[in-house]
């Protein structure tokens, strides 16, 4: 490895092309917010008592009617995109750096992360558009 | 007089040598006897021919460093009772993970100190300090970067370590753990541009803390700490970098 010159003051440049740190820094916020929102999905889906509207029924229903009284609310709707695309970007990012661990050329791994990028998109329109059956 | 048996991984690949284990019965001379003696004693009455490195003798220079019964060690720093306790009576020497295998023991550490270089490892003085320049003993900043100047350079980190054995473009934990020495260290004027090398794709963000570095040191070096020291040090910076392009 050819050393640098030590000396020499960074342009503004060099000093924005740090490489990997947003997807390390990004992996950590992004599982530290799911704990919070899996959380919770769990809560609000088992324990919040949502079920209740079903009147005259003993167990817990999930019914399409109460999924879609849910999901009519701001913050329920707003909970589930962020769980969507909080999975999804854990989930590819953390498949990214296994992959990294292979150590692939340079070329290989800026493909695999486009790769990685359109297939984590694509699942969020398709799991979008999921959610906006219920709430259009 | 007790003798124990040296199992030593041998071999040469630049010969085209398949790499074989070979067995010596070393008398236990003395109580104290270290793994580098039993070597030594090998080379002297068995077979001229094992190769291995060594020089102080006292765990000061970091040239024998080797894998002792599986976990990596100072040959000199490792005593050979010790190591025969095992169960097996065996002592098993092989040379240092991934570098490149010369001869038997000794391996070729140009890739080590090219990720040292890659760090540019010398101090470069800020502008207008004169000579001396001194950092008061009981001040938090020579406590912070005191442990951390104690690396030898014998490697043993950089053979526990996982990742590099993975990815040989990993920089290595001996070149982070000098790169936080010297980014912690006010007199050294390059902190920014040190940063800006260790914060890469092969540098920092690969490590994966997983302390077999920390835990194989000779020096006892808190090599994990220096790593997660210079992650915080790039978080801030990038954070203020943000905030102040957001302006």
């Amino acid at each position: 490895m050819k050393p640098r010159d030590m000396s020499a003051p960074l342009t503004s440049r060099q000093e924005n092309t740090v490489t990997g740190f947003w997807p390390w820094f990004l992996q950590r916020v992004s599982g530290f917010l799911l704990i919070f929102l899996v959380g919770v999905h769990i809560w609000m889906t088992h324990f919040s008592g949502l079920s209740d509207v079903v009147r005259g029924h003993q167990e817990e229903l999930v019914l399409f009617e109460i999924v879609k009284q849910r999901l009519a609310q701001g913050l329920f709707i707003f909970i589930d995109f962020s769980l969507l695309a909080l999975v999804l970007y854990h989930g590819l990012n953390g498949m990214r750096n296994i992959l990294l661990e292979w150590g692939p050329a340079a070329r290989h791994a800026a493909g695999m992360t486009a790769g990685l990028w359109l297939l984590g998109v694509g699942t969020f329109i398709y799991g979008a558009w999921a959610l906006l059956a219920f709430i259009l | 007089m007790d003798t124990i048996t040296l199992s030593v991984r041998r071999g040469s690949p630049e010969q085209n040598t398949t790499a074989y284990w070979q067995e010596f019965d070393v008398p236990i001379v003395e109580e104290t006897m270290s793994v580098l003696d039993a070597l030594i004693w090998v080379q002297r009455n068995v077979d001229p021919s094992l190769a291995f490195r060594r020089a102080c003798r006292v765990g000061m220079c970091g040239t024998c460093g080797t894998v002792i019964n599986g976990r990596e060690g100072l040959a000199c720093g490792t005593l050979l009772s010790s190591a025969a306790g095992n169960g097996s009576g065996t002592v098993r020497v092989q040379p240092l993970r991934h570098l490149p295998v010369i001869r038997d023991l000794v391996t070729d550490p140009g890739l080590f100190f090219d990720h040292l270089r890659g760090v540019d490892p010398s101090l470069t003085p800020g502008p207008g300090l004169q000579e001396p320049v001194v950092l008061s003993p009981d001040s938090k900043e020579r406590q912070t970067i005191n442990p951390h100047r104690e690396c030898i350079y014998c490697g043993l980190c950089y053979s526990a370590c996982s990742v590099a054995g993975l990815d040989s473009g990993f920089l290595g934990p001996a070149a982070l753990n000098r790169a936080f020495a010297l980014v912690s260290d006010s007199r050294d004027a390059s902190g920014k541009q040190r940063l800006q090398i260790v914060a890469s794709e092969q540098g920092l963000w690969r490590c994966h803390t997983i302390f077999e570095c920390t835990a194989v040191c000779p020096k006892g070096i808190p090599i994990t700490r220096a790593i997660q020291g210079l992650k915080r040090k790039v978080i801030v910076d990038r954070l203020k970098n943000l905030f102040r392009l957001g302006r």
